[in-house]
């Protein structure tokens, strides 16, 4: 059986097609990268989390985040959830870690707005 | 101050410049409105920009801060909350006036930059009946309450467009708690990446309905619901289409230059970009000295290109060439930046912009240069959303022409 997937890795979007059986081959991609992407998204399709968090201060109510690695799929919204309930009372710079282990998903939140004004 | 290039807008457009400037020993001056420098990366928190630039997946603000930082290292130098009040010419010379909370300022620069984005296509400019409650936003707007002010609209959304901005948010709201209802398309194509419906979209559940759209919004003080029913070719209700229960219509159907500076300088407006014509160094047809960069000159999908045109721009300024331009001939393209070409001044390599009225599985592009071809790039999955770059090293005299054809399977 044949499966088609479009690569969300990088802004080429290749039109993947992903033949399964014991061997599972893709066609489509112009990278390797294409590859692992179609494998792992019909076993454990993975993401990375961007969002903000609420902060201590008036003048940015809420910095800009991401996980600093991808998470499966299905953890997007606990780990969104968990971000929600945050809130953040120092002012970090950008590329520090505001929040370690995110909802237990093994990844840290960083942060990747300015807070300083 | 006196200073050799004044750029209008500190969005990546306008850093790009900076850093180009900069870098060549010139002193640069950004006149931005807002409290910050970014622009609309400021609230694009998501990512996927950078890859082609730095082969990173970074968030708009982190592609942001990276060229304030480096741009400011460099020495350009920043005037924020500053609105731009008079912009004129004396021998050569740009004079430009400003007002902030510092009071009033004038500057002066043989360059001046344009790098004053776009802005969205509102709600006003679609055909929907009913009342106009609060409630309806621009996805845009959506993004900046969402991830600036930390705010939440509304509890259950329809998104009307597929543009990319309108899926981006359909994933921020679900994230951020929200219901979306789904994504309602008037026309028989998506309008945004395929990536964008796939991990947007298709990830959470929320339906795309094609050939779509809201014909009526109901609600008083406050969206209550929209009707949206299938329409034709012509756009016009095929049936009389459901009623969806809704606090939050979300508009997302497209972008314009943000060209009112440019027009009040009597710089005229092509068809095809809605943005001024250009030379291969984003130099202005119209006036020697004025460049145009970003969104402002034709709306871009990936920053990247933003970045890289401006640094053509950047690179170009203070040359003093003796311009003698042709008009750029395409075949089968809705449009093409640059229009025009510099004869007198060919690069090592130039890169044209361009994109398909239609979608293709597979095109060709041709490049001629007085007639005989010099280049020809094939290309897969052609999509109308999706910008194509072309680099090229070209040199022609009298004529050049780039040319899409559809190839056959
Ligand atoms: C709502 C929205 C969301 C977007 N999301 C994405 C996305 O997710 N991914 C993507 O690749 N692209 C996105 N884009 C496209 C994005 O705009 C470009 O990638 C890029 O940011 C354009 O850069 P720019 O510098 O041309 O414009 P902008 O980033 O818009 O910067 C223009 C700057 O000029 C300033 N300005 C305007 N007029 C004046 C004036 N008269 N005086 C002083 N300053 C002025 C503005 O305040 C702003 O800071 C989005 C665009 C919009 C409108
Ligand atoms: S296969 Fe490679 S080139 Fe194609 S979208 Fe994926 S990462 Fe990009």
């Amino acid at each position: 059986m044949s499966v088609r997937l479009t690569c969300i890795i990088c802004p080429n979007g290749c039109e993947l097609t992903v033949t399964e059986g014991e061997n599972p081959t893709v066609e489509g991609n112009l990278c390797p990268k294409g590859v692992r992407f179609a494998l792992d998204e019909l076993t454990a399709p993975v993401r990375s989390f961007t969002g903000t968090v609420a902060t201590a201060f008036k003048d940015v109510p809420v910095v800009s985040v991401k996980t600093d690695r991808d998470i499966p799929l299905q953890m997007m919204i606990p780990v969104a959830r968990a971000a929600a309930a945050l809130k953040l009372d120092r002012r970090l710079e950008v590329g520090e870690t505001a929040f370690e282990n995110i909802a237990g998903s093994g990844a840290n939140l960083i942060i990747t707005g300015e807070m300083k004004i | 101050m006196r200073y050799d290039v004044i750029i209008i807008g500190g969005g990546p457009a306008g850093l790009g410049v900076a850093i180009k400037a900069s870098e060549r020993g010139k002193r640069a001056l950004i006149i931005e409105r807002e409290k910050r420098l970014g622009g609309i990366l400021k609230q694009c928190v998501h990512d996927g920009f950078g890859l082609l630039r730095f082969g990173e997946k970074l968030t708009g603000p982190e592609y942001a801060h990276r060229d304030v930082v480096t741009a400011l290292g460099m020495g350009a130098e920043a005037l924020t909350g500053s609105f731009v009040i008079s912009i004129t010419k004396k021998e050569g010379e740009y004079f430009v006036a400003t007002t902030s909370e510092r009071g009033l300022r004038s500057d002066s620069a043989p360059a001046l930059v344009f790098a004053t984005g776009c802005r969205e296509r509102t709600a006003r400019q679609v055909n929907i009946h009913g009342t106009r409650p609060a409630g309806v936003l621009t996805a845009g707007s959506c993004q900046h309450l969402v991830n600036l002010k930390g705010l939440l609209p509304g509890k259950k959304a329809v998104i009307l467009g597929s543009g990319d901005i309108g899926l981006i948010m359909a994933r921020r709201l679900t994230l951020e708690g929200a219901e979306v209802a789904g994504v309602f398309e008037a026309k028989g194509e998506p309008g945004g990446l395929q990536r964008n419906i796939r991990q947007c979209l298709d990830d959470y559940g929320i339906p795309l309905r094609m050939k779509t759209t809201v014909v009526e919004v109901y609600g008083d003080k406050r969206v209550e619901a929209v009707r949206v029913a299938p329409v034709d070719d012509d756009m016009r209700p095929v049936s009389a289409g459901e009623i969806i229960p809704c606090d939050l219509l979300v508009v997302s159907v497209g972008l314009i230059p943000e060209n009112e500076l440019q027009t009040s300088l009597g710089l005229t407006l092509e068809n095809g970009t809605r943005g001024v014509a250009v030379d291969q160094y984003m130099m202005c047809v119209d006036r020697e000295g004025v460049y145009v960069v970003g969104n402002a000159l034709h709306v871009h999908d990936l920053v990247d290109f933003v970045t890289e045109g401006a640094m053509t721009a950047g690179s170009d300024l203070g040359s003093g060439r003796e311009r003698q331009l042709i008009k750029i001939d395409t075949k089968n393209l809705s449009y093409i930046v640059p229009q025009y070409f510099d004869v007198s001044a060919p690069a090592q390599k130039s890169v044209f912009y361009m994109r398909s009225p239609r979608s293709m599985r597979r095109g060709v592009l041709k490049v001629f240069a007085d007639g005989v071809e010099v280049l020809k790039k094939r290309l897969v999955n052609v999509r109308p959303p999706e910008m194509i770059r072309l680099e090229c090293a070209v040199a022609p005299v009298d004529s050049l022409e780039i040319t899409l054809e559809e190839e056959s399977v």
